[in-house]
């Protein structure tokens, strides 16, 4: 094992300056974001969030990931493009396993990261809205891992959510978008 | 020039200094951020036709250091504009971010805005984000533009209500934009 002890680095003149770390290499430091990986999904598709406790993956947002090290925090975010109806709850879901709620009230259909929003006078026609959820996790190991976001009904009836359009269209005041999950891994 | 090593230590306390001017090219971590902000209160006209009106004070210009690098986009927008009014992304004024499954339509875009049903003196704030692959190290523009998702124009207000640029009950705020180069 070689170390280097010094109190500066500097790029080389040769190499403009620039000190190249070779692919699939890691410099581990703490607090340091040491990987990202990012998602697109814009298809128009409609999952279902149903009253049985069971948060169903949004799957066009899966995300997998294998850790540089066991110890690391994952950083999960996801902006989402969609028109549901208010009565909804979304999770973070691991490698199957629901993790993302409010451990608090317990892993029950209106226990979330968070709710769909409320649109004034309760559109579900022509106005999607667009979210952030955030989750932090540990895992505890380098997996891989796939982060998933799931949805399900807060109440008694089963509904649906249109994830990039809006309820009903595309066409002129129907509008479609884009939704996103970013994972980053962070050294600890 | 190459030093393999598999620890890097402080000689004393617990700092590496990475001299400012100088590069670390690391696949996989932000290895540059550039960032705007703008405090201007000011209108523009989302149209129903074209490919969007760019909001010129959140441009973000960047040169990648790697052609393959991926360049994650984000804004963080205060305004107030119908909730017909989409967001869109051109890179060097041609169109790069709105559905693209469904194809550049007037109601195509990334993000609307919120349907509050208020469109005088309550503005909100939006984070649009979009990832664009470098494909070169050539100086890019990236702008975040306005359109209307149907056939008639709406005004959008940057940094202000509808209403006014600032009066009690009609609130203003601050945007920003933050482009960062992901390592390829």
């Amino acid at each position: 094992m070689s170390t280097l002890v010094t109190d500066e680095l500097q790029g080389s003149r040769e190499s403009n300056h620039c000190i190249a770390m070779p692919n699939n290499t890691t410099l581990y430091a703490p607090g340091q974001t040491i990987q990202t990986v990012w998602r697109k999904f814009q298809t128009l598709a409609t999952y279902n969030s149903y009253n049985d406790n069971t948060s169903r993956p949004i799957a066009g947002l899966n995300v997998s990931i294998t850790l540089k090290r066991a110890n690391s925090k994952v950083i999960l975010k996801w902006w989402i493009f969609y028109e549901a109806h208010h009565d909804i709850t979304f999770q973070a879901i691991r490698s199957g396993t629901v993790i993302g709620f409010n451990t608090d009230a317990g892993n029950v259909r209106w226990s979330g990261m968070g709710a769909a929003d409320y649109e004034h006078s309760h559109d579900q026609n022509s106005t999607p809205t667009y979210q952030h959820h955030c989750w932090i996790d540990t895992p505890g190991s380098v997996g891989p891992h796939t982060y998933q976001i799931g949805s399900r009904s807060s109440t008694g009836a089963n509904y649906d959510i249109r994830m990039n359009r809006s309820w009903n269209g595309p066409t002129d005041n129907h509008e479609v978008g884009c939704s996103w999950c970013v994972v980053e891994e962070i050294a600890v | 020039m190459s030093t393999t090593l598999r620890n890097l230590e402080p000689r004393s306390g617990n700092e590496i200094v990475f001299n400012a001017a100088h590069q670390m090219q690391h696949q996989g971590k932000v290895v540059q951020t550039i960032t705007t902000t703008t405090h201007t209160r000011t209108t523009y006209t989302a149209s129903g036709s074209g490919n969007g009106t760019q909001i010129t004070q959140l441009n973000l210009t960047i040169t990648p250091y790697r052609a393959d690098s991926t360049i994650w986009l984000r804004w963080t927008v205060a305004y107030e504009a119908h909730h017909e009014v989409i967001f869109l992304v051109q890179r060097d004024s041609t169109l790069i971010g709105y559905n693209t499954d469904l194809g550049n339509n007037r109601w195509s875009g990334i993000v609307t805005a919120q349907y509050d049903n208020d469109y005088s003196t309550t503005p909100q704030v939006s984070t649009i984000n979009w990832f664009d692959p470098a494909g070169t190290t050539a100086a890019r523009t990236y702008q975040l533009c306005v359109r209307s998702a149907s056939s008639t124009s709406y005004t959008f207000g940057l940094n202000r209500s509808l209403a006014s640029a600032g009066a009690d009950g009609q609130e203003v705020g601050v945007s920003h934009g933050i482009a960062r180069e992901i390592c390829g």
